[in-house]
């Protein structure tokens, strides 16, 4: 059971990751990405960290996907496909160079010594939010607080990059 | 359910301990707020700013004897002689780069916005630039390394409406963005690999021996490309000319020495740490040799083709990464001891150069080579204070600048990497055409006709001052500073 | 054949190469941010992967920090992003030639 999830969700979220790097416009990459983290979400959950699948839907596919797309909407010209990006030897790259990267590693890994499996069926740590907390409030209590302090930058630079008096351009 | 009463909380010894950092933060904090409620006096930012760095540099100045190393909450940061040393190292950048941005028309000009801001914004980069020199764990080395860079992305496009600013800090962000997924796809494997967060344990895990060379190498690699890019070394360098080109001159002066400081001292704390055990087990050595000499050459190089003064001190500056590079090969503590010396003489002479770029600009409204013509009779002191930076940089006696290059130059030999050594004589060689270009448009080219006087304020005479004296005290009396960077490394956890 | 360890890095790996060139190959600078976000994410990959290996929830705690980092990057990124439209009317990095000597 295990095993399909994992491949569908593989498959799906390297498939959504590949063209949102090759679509042409901004929308449906963002549209892609959005797809791509719902399905890391899932991949989260087969790891046993129910925490970080949660938060992967809460922060990435909403939170920062909607700030994407926020941008996107508000500046309208990226929308439209540039004529630029019809360079087909960079959509080969994207399409061909991880897939075969990929192949090589798994070879290289097979030929040196098989795929290392998880040990035993049941996983013994499950990363709920408590065990997560534990830790948080524990050991990386300066982490934890070195990350607030990151954001508040996030803050001040937004503002500071952002705000100004006169009317937009465009409007 | 989770116990306070079993939570690792902080007490006051480890804030003690910690009081550098916290009054950087606290100066951030205070600064906004006193940005916010007195409008339009961006004096009040200044003044607090000013006062948390000077008392921090202060703190770092009476750290500088620290007895033993000490751990604070766990594994997180370390509080020892390197940390002191460093955090010296950047108060001081603060204190000078604040002075300086005061009176400069980029940051306090007519119609320019948040200059409150601003000065928030080098206390908090100086904090996190502090807290980067002491994580001796992965979470933390990645959040320090982060706040410093998201500032430097803000401060970078911090000329509003100036198109140059803006793409600088777009293409800094961007790669930097990148580069920073990386490094972190290096430290996911480490942790993997190794099965620790801590530095330590890293190191307790590679000396065993149960790690793979090749993945070893691969993980290498994949961390020097974030700290490479941190400080500009080739091929992680493109960004510098343009970001230091784009951006308002202090912040370019700010970048040129103290990020990249700080990215040398989480270089230092991580590779000395965790692979000194293994240095020879792969080719480390040679690895840094080779990155090296292609930075000091490509930056070198690049230099001389120059003509707008910002690129050719950016240009100098990835050269000067290359020199220092030069004493990374064995890991040694002489290496160190030559790296931390350099350190503290290269942020002397390099700021200083900026700043006269800074002075300059301020009525000359250029950097191009050009428009020097004739600054040594234009305005006197500051060309004088100039020409000290300039011959420091070179590496010429009786400068600071010359010692530091005598130790790097010093370890090389002693570890018998000869070609190594002469690769870097030649570099300096050819760094001298392009110092003495910018000399020679300061002295011996004519200035046009009716070109005035190109007034400099007493306050930037002073904050160049303040520079330019230890430049030239510490080519002739170098023993006291070798002696701090000496107790530094003796005093070092995990060594 | 079990999913084991090595699945999952395999398939970070092709994420983290599908991000790489898609930052180095594209030139609007949103599909570029994008591109970073898909590198950012195949990094938790591996993080939550050898945390479950190792029963060690450290890794989880990294993933965390990452998603904070992701967040305050992407609002600063955006908001520089806004500002090269208003000036310059792209988002298209080839477009950003005026620090060019």
């Amino acid at each position: 059971m295990e095993s399909i999830l994992f491949y569908l969700f593989a498959v799906l979220m390297l498939g959504s990751a590949v063209m949102t790097v090759t679509s042409r416009s901004a929308v449906a990459a963002a549209v892609w990405l959005v797809f791509c983290f719902v399905n890391a979400a899932g991949v989260f959950a087969l790891l046993s960290a129910p925490f970080l699948a949660i938060l992967q839907i809460l922060i990435y596919a909403g939170a920062i996907m909607v700030l994407f797309l926020f941008v996107i909407m508000m500046l309208q010209g990226p929308v439209l496909p540039d004529e630029r990006e019809r360079r087909p030897w960079s959509r080969i790259a994207v399409l061909v160079l991880p897939p075969a990267s990929a192949a090589v590693i798994l070879i290289a890994w097979l030929a040196r010594g098989g795929v290392t499996a998880f040990s035993g069926a049941q996983p013994a740590v499950r990363g709920t939010a408590e065990a997560v907390a534990e830790l948080l409030l524990n050991r990386y209590l300066l982490a934890f607080e070195l990350i607030s302090v990151v954001l508040l930058v996030a803050i001040v630079g937004a503002m500071a990059l952002g705000r100004r008096k006169e009317e937009l351009p465009w409007k | 359910m989770l116990n306070v009463e079993t939570l690792n909380l902080p007490n006051w010894a480890d804030a003690r301990a910690f009081v550098p950092e916290l009054v950087m933060f606290g100066a951030f904090l205070a600064a906004l707020l006193g940005d916010i409620i007195a409008k339009r006096r961006p004096w009040v930012p200044f003044a607090i700013v000013l006062f948390g760095a000077v008392t921090a540099l202060s703190y770092a100045v009476a750290g500088l004897d620290i007895q033993a190393p000490a751990k604070i909450l766990g594994d997180m940061v370390v509080v020892d002689g390197m940390s002191s040393f460093f955090r010296m190292l950047f108060a001081l950048t603060a204190v000078v780069t604040v002075l300086f941005s005061w009176k400069s028309e980029e940051i306090m000009g007519p119609g320019r916005e948040h200059k409150g801001e601003f000065y928030a914004l080098i206390a908090l980069m100086t904090g996190g630039m502090m807290v980067m020199a002491e994580s001796t764990d992965l979470i933390m080395l990645y959040l320090s390394m982060e706040l410093v860079s998201l500032t430097s992305y803000v401060m970078a496009g911090w000329m509003r409406g100036s198109l140059r600013s803006t793409e600088a800090s777009l293409k800094y962000m961007i790669f930097g963005a990148m580069s920073s997924g990386i490094m972190l796809f290096g430290l996911s494997l480490i942790f993997g690999l190794t099965g620790s967060m801590t530095f330590e344990g890293i190191r307790a895990a590679l000396s065993a021996g149960t790690v793979d060379p090749l993945a070893l190498l691969t993980v290498t690699v994949l961390v020097l490309a974030g700290l490479g890019y941190k400080i500009a070394m080739v091929p992680f360098h493109f960004w510098a000319p343009d970001v230091y080109e784009g951006s308002p001159t202090p912040v370019a002066a700010f970048f040129s020495v103290g990020p990249k400081a700080a990215g040398f001292a989480l270089m230092i704390r991580f590779f000395y740490t965790t692979l000194q055990p293994v240095v020879d087990q792969f080719d480390w050595p040679l690895m840094i040799a080779v990155l090296s000499v292609i930075t000091m050459t490509v930056g070198n190089l690049s230099a001389v083709r120059q003509t707008n003064v910002k690129r050719i001190l950016a240009y100098s500056s990835i050269a000067h990464v290359g020199y220092l590079l030069m004493a990374f090969l064995m890991l040694t503590e002489q290496g160190l001891q030559a790296i931390l010396f350099y350190l503290f003489v290269y942020t002397l002479m390099n700021l200083g150069a900026f700043l006269f770029v800074t002075a300059v600009n301020n009525s000359l409204k250029s950097e191009h080579l050009a428009d020097y013509a004739g600054l040594g009779f234009r305005s006197p002191w500051a060309s004088v204070m100039m020409m000290i930076f300039l011959f420091s940089l070179t590496g010429v006696p009786p400068f600071a600048g010359f010692i530091g290059k005598f130790y790097l130059f010093a370890e090389v030999m002693r570890r018998e990497w000869y070609w190594l050594a002469i690769v870097g004589v030649l570099n300096s060689v050819v760094s001298l055409y392009y110092y003495m270009k910018i000399a020679r448009a300061l002295y011996f080219d004519k200035a046009p006709e009716g070109a005035g006087a190109v007034p400099v304020p007493a306050l930037q005479i002073f904050a160049m001052a303040l520079l330019a004296v230890p430049t030239l005290l510490l080519g002739v009396m170098w023993g006291p500073l070798k002696g701090v960077a000496d107790r530094a490394v003796a005093v070092i956890a995990g060594l | 054949m079990e999913v084991g360890l090595t699945h999952y890095l395999i398939l970070a790996g092709a994420l983290f190469l599908t991000g790489t060139a898609g930052v180095l190959t594209r030139r609007n600078s949103l599909i570029m941010f994008m591109s970073v976000e898909i590198m950012l994410s195949s990094v938790n990959i591996v993080f939550a992967a050898y945390s479950r290996a190792s029963g060690d929830l450290s890794g989880h705690v990294f993933v965390l920090m990452n998603f904070a980092v992701a967040a305050a990057e992407a609002a600063i990124g955006l908001a520089i992003l806004v500002e090269i439209f208003r000036l310059r009317r792209s988002v298209n990095v080839d477009d950003l030639n005026s620090l060019m000597e």
